[in-house]
C-alpha cells in the first residue's frame, strides 16, 4: 500500500498556466495531457479545448518554454494543420491536448495560454 | 489544489440583466465568459431558429463530427447555470421582439446573430435549375429548412469558390458514401447523395494560390479523399513564382503554399473520382438546356481574359456569406456600424456585437470564441465602471413573449429533441438523425 502512494507521489508534478492576467498552479499527473490538467483541475481558462482532444479546434494552444519544447517530439502534421490557424502563433506553440505530461517535467512546468490574452481589436 | 492568484471578477454590480441575440458559438462564448466575470448576472439567449448553437448546427460538415464537440461545452453552460441563464429560441429579433424593447428590458444586448445570408451569384443564366448557392447546399445536408433537393445525375459538377465551404461542398460530394451514413447527415440527403453520379468537380477560385481563404486541414482533407484523385491546377510559372517567395513568408502561409505545390500532380491518379482546383477563373454565364436546367458554365481568365467553356449539370457557389443588419440597427456601408471594435452606439442601454454579424464574416470557431471572451472582458470592465443606477430593475422580455403567445422553445425543449435525435440515430446507426421540424415536433409532443 505504501510503495502505492509513494509511486503516486513520485507521479505528481507542478503546472502553472500562465495567461495575461493570472496564473494558476495545479499539480498535475505524469502521463496526462495538458488539456487533461486544466479539465480535471477546473482551470477557468474559456473554451479551452472545444474539440475535446480531437485535433479539429486550436482553442488548447499553448506556449512552452524552450527547453521543455524541445524535450517533446515534434509535432505531427495534423497537430502543426490546426495550429496554423492559433492566434500569436510561436515557434514553441503546442497545442496543449497533445503535449502528454512526463517524469522529465519534474519537478514543475509552466506554459503560457495566449488565446485569451488575445486582443480583439486587431480583427 | 487550484491557486487562484489573480482572477477580474466583478462583484459589485448586482443583478444586471444582459440579453444576447444568437446562440451559434458568438453568442454563448461570450455567455460562458459572462457566467465567471459577472457572477451575480442574469442572462437571456435568444435565437430564431427552433433550436441551439447555430452555425455549429447548420453550417459545420456532418463528417467534421469534432468540431461539433463545442456543443458539449454549450449543454454543460445551460445545465449548470439554470438559475441565471435561459434560453428562448424560435424568437426572431426584429419580428417577436424589436431591438429597442430589448435595449429597454436588459442593462445590456450582445449582438451576436451571425451573418447567415449566402452571396448571391450574379450573371446571366445563374437562375438555372442545379445552379444553387453553397448556403442552400450545406443548409441540405445539414437537414436544415430548405426546399432545396439538388439534382444529383450528371458526372461533372462545378463549384465556385476559393473558400471551406467550397472545400466542404466538394468533401460531402466526394466522400464514400459508409462513411457519411454514420454522421449525423439526415436521411433524406443520404438517400440522395447514395443515387450521385457526381464523379469529376471542378473547384473555381477568382484570384491565386496565394488568395486562397481556404485552410490547410480542410485542403488536406480533400486531397486525400480515398477513391478520389485531387490536385491542384498551378501553372509551372506560377508555381517557380510561389517556389521562390516561400521562405519569406509566415509558417501557416508556406505550409498551406508547399501543400498546394506537392499535389500538382494527384496522389491516386486510377481512383475512380476526380477533383481538380483551379485558380484564377470567374464565371460569366450559365448555359441553359431548354428545360431551364444548367448544362455548362462560361468561365474567364482573371488575368488573360482566356474564355474556358466547362459542361456540368451542377453548379454550386460558395462565394461567401453577407451581413444583414437587425432592424432598429443603423450600418456603415453594408457592415453594422461600431463605435470601436465591439460597441454598438446606443442611446438607451449597453450595446455590444461579436462574431459574424460584427465584421466580415469568416474567421473559424475558434476565432470567433477567443474575440467573443474579448468582448465578455469589456463588458465587466464597463460594468465595473458605470454600475447602472436605475429607479427600478429591469425585468426582461420574457413577459413580452408570454403576451404576445409567442411560441418560443426553451433549452429543455432542445434536450427533448437532442435526445430523441440520438435515439433515431442509434436505431440507424449513426451519430442522430436529425428532427427538420422542430416546431411542428415540440408542439405535438406538447398535446
Ligand atoms: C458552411 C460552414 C462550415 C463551417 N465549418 C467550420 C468548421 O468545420 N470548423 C470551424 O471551426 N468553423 C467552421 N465554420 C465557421 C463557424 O461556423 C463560425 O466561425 C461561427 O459559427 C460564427 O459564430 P456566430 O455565433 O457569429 O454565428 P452563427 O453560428 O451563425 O450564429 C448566429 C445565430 O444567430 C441567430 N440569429 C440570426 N438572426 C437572428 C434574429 N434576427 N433573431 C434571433 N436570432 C438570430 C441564428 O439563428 C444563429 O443561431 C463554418 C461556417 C460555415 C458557414
Ligand atoms: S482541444 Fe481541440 S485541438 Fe486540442
Amino acid at each position: 500500500k505504501r510503495n502505492f502512494a509513494e509511486k503516486r507521489n513520485l507521479d505528481k508534478l507542478l503546472v502553472t498556466f500562465k495567461t495575461a492576467g493570472d496564473t494558476f498552479e495545479v499539480e498535475g499527473t505524469v502521463g496526462d495531457s495538458l488539456l487533461d490538467v486544466v479539465i480535471n483541475k477546473d482551470i477557468p481558462l474559456d473554451g479551452f479545448g472545444a474539440c475535446e482532444g480531437t485535433l479539429a479546434c486550436c482553442t488548447c494552444h499553448v506556449i512552452l518554454q524552450q527547453s521543455h519544447f524541445d524535450r517533446l517530439a515534434k509535432p505531427e502534421e495534423e497537430e502543426m494543420d490546426m495550429l496554423d490557424l492559433a492566434p500569436e502563433l510561436s515557434d514553441q506553440s503546442r497545442l496543449g491536448c497533445q503535449v502528454i505530461l512526463s517524469k522529465e517535467d519534474k519537478p514543475g512546468i509552466t506554459v503560457f495560454v495566449p488565446s485569451i490574452t488575445r486582443d480583439a481589436r486587431t480583427i | 489544489m487550484l491557486i487562484r492568484r489573480t482572477f477580474s471578477t466583478v462583484k459589485s454590480f448586482k443583478n444586471a440583466k444582459i440579453a444576447i441575440i444568437g446562440s451559434g458559438p458568438a453568442g454563448l462564448y461570450t455567455c460562458t465568459g459572462l457566467i465567471s466575470r459577472l457572477p451575480e448576472c442574469f442572462i437571456d439567449v435568444f435565437d430564431r431558429s427552433p433550436i441551439p448553437y447555430g452555425l455549429v448546427q447548420h453550417g459545420v460538415a456532418p463528417d467534421h463530427f469534432d468540431v461539433k464537440r463545442c456543443a458539449n461545452h454549450f449543454e454543460k453552460l445551460f445545465t449548470e447555470n439554470s438559475d441565471r441563464l435561459s434560453l428562448f429560441c424560435n424568437v426572431s429579433i426584429g419580428k417577436d421582439l424589436t431591438f429597442e424593447e430589448l435595449c429597454r428590458d436588459y442593462d445590456a444586448v450582445v449582438l451576436a446573430y451571425g451573418a447567415n445570408k449566402a452571396r448571391h451569384l450574379n450573371i446571366p443564366g445563374s437562375d438555372a435549375i442545379n445552379c444553387i448557392s453553397g448556403g442552400d447546399f450545406v443548409s441540405w445536408y445539414n437537414g436544415a429548412w430548405t426546399t432545396l433537393s439538388p439534382l444529383l445525375d450528371d458526372e461533372n459538377a462545378i463549384i465556385i469558390g476559393n473558400g471551406n465551404v467550397a472545400l466542404d461542398c466538394s468533401r460531402i460530394l466526394l466522400s464514400p458514401i459508409e462513411k457519411l451514413a454514420q454522421t449525423d447527415i439526415p436521411e433524406n440527403a443520404l438517400k440522395v447523395l447514395r443515387k450521385s453520379k457526381v464523379k469529376n468537380i471542378n473547384i473555381f477560385g477568382r484570384r491565386g494560390p496565394r488568395e486562397a481563404s481556404f485552410t490547410i486541414k480542410e485542403l488536406r482533407e480533400l486531397l486525400n479523399l480515398d477513391q478520389c484523385s485531387s490536385s491542384t491546377n498551378i501553372t509551372d510559372e506560377e508555381a517557380k513564382e510561389i517556389t521562390n517567395l516561400i521562405p519569406s513568408l509566415e509558417r501557416p502561409s508556406k505550409r498551406i503554399l508547399q501543400l498546394m505545390l506537392d499535389r500538382r500532380q494527384p496522389k491516386n491518379v486510377d481512383a475512380p473520382m476526380k477533383c481538380t482546383i483551379n485558380f484564377h477563373h470567374r464565371p460569366v454565364e450559365v448555359e441553359k438546356d431548354s428545360k431551364n436546367r444548367i448544362k455548362g458554365v462560361q468561365m474567364e481568365h482573371s488575368i488573360t481574359k482566356e474564355s474556358l467553356h466547362v459542361p456540368c449539370g451542377l453548379l454550386i457557389y460558395a462565394i461567401g456569406y453577407e451581413n444583414v443588419i437587425l432592424p432598429g440597427l443603423e450600418s456603415s456601408g453594408n457592415k453594422l456600424l461600431l463605435k470601436d471594435w465591439c460597441r454598438v452606439p446606443n442611446e438607451i442601454t449597453k450595446v455590444y456585437a461579436t462574431g459574424w454579424c460584427a465584421h466580415s464574416p469568416t474567421g473559424v470557431i475558434a476565432s470567433t470564441q477567443s474575440e467573443a471572451v474579448a468582448v465578455a472582458d469589456e463588458i465587466a470592465k464597463d460594468f465595473a465602471e458605470h454600475s447602472i443606477q436605475k429607479e427600478e430593475e429591469n425585468k426582461g422580455s420574457k413577459w413580452r413573449l408570454d403576451d404576445r403567445k409567442v411560441p418560443y422553445l426553451t433549452f429543455n425543449d432542445w434536450k427533448y429533441v437532442d435526445e430523441c435525435e440520438k435515439t433515431m440515430g442509434k436505431i440507424l446507426g449513426k451519430l442522430r438523425e436529425k428532427i427538420q421540424n422542430v416546431s411542428e415536433f415540440i408542439s405535438f409532443s406538447r398535446r
